[in-house]
């Protein structure tokens, strides 16, 4: 892996995490 | 690993971290619904007090709970292929999952539902307990990967911390984690670790032996990888 792959991958992360929270919160509001 | 795969692994280790992360709102969320209605609900049968459920809160409690196993599978299997700091991020998921959920009794501890007077002790004592099961460990984990990263991987909390990360990552990329940036065996990044080491040996904070064992450790990852 080189370090620029890191770095995004990094970036990527954050992002995933972000995604989660708005897809968990997005099927909340689909089932509750 | 070769490019293709090495972005399947990216792909497979983000889907846990999304699936985790989705998991673990969908429990705060239908926690929050039932606490909302006093903290407890249940129907059927004569001797049942009946509090009706809120709509999805049971699918979000049980599927979010066994998705977070899902997720924490995911990021297991593929971050042990892109070595140990990003498999270390799971073990984030115990404090996520304490601190949000103790967040929860806190909140409606201090500001009951309608019917319950505050402060209500049956949700504060919960809330507080859990945010000692949720920061412990955090402060636990910051400490010692500041001390590993520091150079002193043989303080007893790196230690804790080094053991945690080997448990879950494949032997070709097991490093203590005062020499992780190695862990991917690139040739330059050796180079600064077997510096780093030198320095640590010269300035007498390494004995020869630890020098030597680290040494041998950093060579015998970068052939692994």
């Amino acid at each position: 892996m080189t370090d620029v792959q890191r770095r995004t991958l990094n970036v990527l992360v954050v992002v995933a995490i972000a995604v989660g929270i708005a897809l968990g919160a997005w099927l909340w509001s689909v089932i509750a | 690993m070769g490019n293709g795969r090495l972005y399947r692994t990216f792909a497979g280790y983000l889907t846990g971290v999304a699936l985790g992360t989705a998991c673990l709102t969908l429990v705060f969320l239908g926690m929050r619904s039932v606490m909302a209605i006093g903290g407890a609900c249940a129907e059927g049968g004569p001797y049942v007090p009946v509090q009706p459920c809120p709509d999805g809160a049971a699918l979000a409690l049980f599927a979010g709970a066994f998705g977070l196993f899902g997720g924490a599978g995911l990021m297991i299997w593929f971050g042990s292929r892109l070595g140990g700091r990003y498999v270390f991020l799971v073990f984030l998921g115990w404090p996520a999952l304490f601190i949000s959920l103790g967040f929860n009794f806190l909140q409606y501890g201090l500001n009951p539902p309608p019917g319950g007077a505050a402060p209500e002790w049956g949700f504060l004592i919960p809330g507080v307990i859990f945010w000692i099961m949720g920061f412990g460990p955090l402060l636990f984990v910051a400490w010692g990967w500041r001390a590993a990263r520091s150079g002193r991987p043989t303080a007893s909390s790196a230690v804790v911390v080094n053991r945690l990360r080997d448990s879950v990552t494949l032997p070709a990329n097991r490093v203590e984690l005062g020499g992780s940036s190695a862990d991917d065996g690139d040739p330059d990044l050796v180079v600064e670790e077997l510096e780093r080491l030198s320095r640590l040996h010269a300035s007498g904070s390494l004995t020869d032996d630890e020098f030597a064992a680290a040494k041998a450790r950093i060579l015998t990852t970068e052939r692994l990888a």
